[in-house]
């Protein structure tokens, strides 16, 4: 029962991580392009963020299990072979979902197969945990992306109704994604901070 | 000689109007990487280059063979992905026959220089700008040279970037995106609207 509720509660951590407090996009500086890209309307976040969900869970159960059997110098190229034999169904199952989808995003749903975020879990972290943890840490990944892409939407989306039509498409260009994820980082870093010193002061 | 003016252009595009880095967005977790290691910054971003090129010949072979094909959104980048996958096992394999002391010292930049979102991104902008075999190879080669100038400006960026007169929050990464917004804000003057 204790080890049960341990588990549960080392869970939570790991998905929380993932979602805010080591969220690999706004710590780990991975997968920013599609939010820089193509974080510009609901829809595109929306589906980018199942896209992704479909790819990460099981690319990264799939190295949970087969990871350690590769040598470490063949499993970058394992990892991301997987993730374009996986990105097969999963923009079949997005396009289930949302019609039309992987041909309106083009090259930022294409891309998502060598996403750095999902290629160095599945490459780094899920060989040598288990799968509870892997499983966890895929989730909480793919629910911090979806965070991070919907709030950069919805600061771009706020602009934009403030903007003339010239100020819009500066809002949605790549360099006004940096500046809001620099932004993003910032908070994060700073309820980072607030943290360890809130540890230190229970200490 | 015309062939070789139209691949010096693209590359020259590459570096400046069609930076897929700056002015695309692609590949700066990568470009952080390499900056974070200035002493295996050359080799990075010549693999990088290396890579690219092979990539962008693939790409517009792979393209022409998939034109008529319905499943072209969705199997041109698996099948693009899996030329990387080949590129980079038969690179690894050929390095460490044959140069066994140096894929020792710079083996750990091989895998994250050719795969990565630079490297795959080649083709789509290759598609994008209907560019021809010699473009494509000066976009890849500008592309190699954009890359080595992008985390070399970042790597010597990086210590100003922790300074200790900058609030807490903002040290480090958060700087560093602040930082990569505004020089992308410059190249984005050079376009004036999205590159992609």
């Amino acid at each position: 029962m204790r080890n049960r509720r341990v588990l549960l509660r080392e869970t939570g951590t790991i998905f929380l991580n993932g979602v805010l407090y080591k969220n690999p996009v706004l710590v780990g500086a991975l997968g920013m392009f599609p939010v820089v890209f193509a974080g510009n309307d609901l829809k595109n976040a929306a589906e980018l963020s199942l896209l992704y969900f479909f790819l990460s869970v099981p690319l990264s159960l799939f190295f949970c299990l087969v990871g350690e059997m590769v040598p470490a110098w063949m499993r970058p190229g394992l990892v991301l072979a997987s993730s374009a034999l996986f990105y097969l169904p999963a923009a079949w199952l997005t396009d289930k979902i949302e019609p039309g989808s992987i041909a309106s995003l083009g090259m930022a749903a294409s891309l998502m197969i060598c996403n750095s975020m999902m290629l160095s879990r599945a490459n780094e972290y899920a060989p040598t945990h288990i799968g509870w943890a892997v499983a966890a840490d895929a989730l909480g990944c793919s629910a911090g992306f979806m965070l991070v892409i919907t709030l950069t939407v919805l600061v771009r989306s706020l602009l934009m109704t403030y903007a003339d039509t010239q100020g819009a498409i500066s809002v949605s260009m790549p360099f006004f994604g940096f500046l809001i994820l620099g932004f993003f980082a910032a908070f994060v870093q700073w309820i980072n901070e607030k943290r360890s010193q809130k540890s230190i002061k229970k200490r | 000689m015309t062939t070789f003016v139209q691949m010096l252009i693209a590359a020259l595009l590459a570096v400046t109007a069609e930076n897929i880095l700056f002015n695309g967005g692609v590949g700066f977790s990568h470009v952080l990487r390499a900056a974070r290691r200035p002493k295996t910054l050359g080799v990075y971003s010549l693999f990088v280059t290396l890579f690219s090129l092979l990539s962008s010949v693939g790409g517009l072979w792979i393209s022409t063979q998939m034109a008529s094909s319905v499943f072209r959104p969705v199997l041109f980048p698996s099948v693009v992905a899996f030329c990387a996958v080949l590129e980079y096992v038969l690179a690894a394999m050929v390095l460490k026959m044959l140069f066994l002391p140096f894929y020792k010292r710079y083996g750990q930049v091989l895998a994250p220089a050719a795969i990565n979102t630079v490297v795959l991104s080649i083709p789509f902008a290759v598609n994008r700008f209907s560019l021809s075999l010699s473009s494509a190879a000066g976009y890849a080669l500008g592309t190699g040279i954009a890359f080595y100038f992008a985390a070399g400006i970042l790597a010597h960026a990086m210590p100003g970037l922790k300074n200790d007169a900058m609030p807490k929050a903002f040290r480090g990464l958060p700087a560093m995106l602040l930082y990569i917004g505004i020089l992308s804000m410059a190249f984005a003057g050079l376009t004036g609207a999205k590159l992609f």
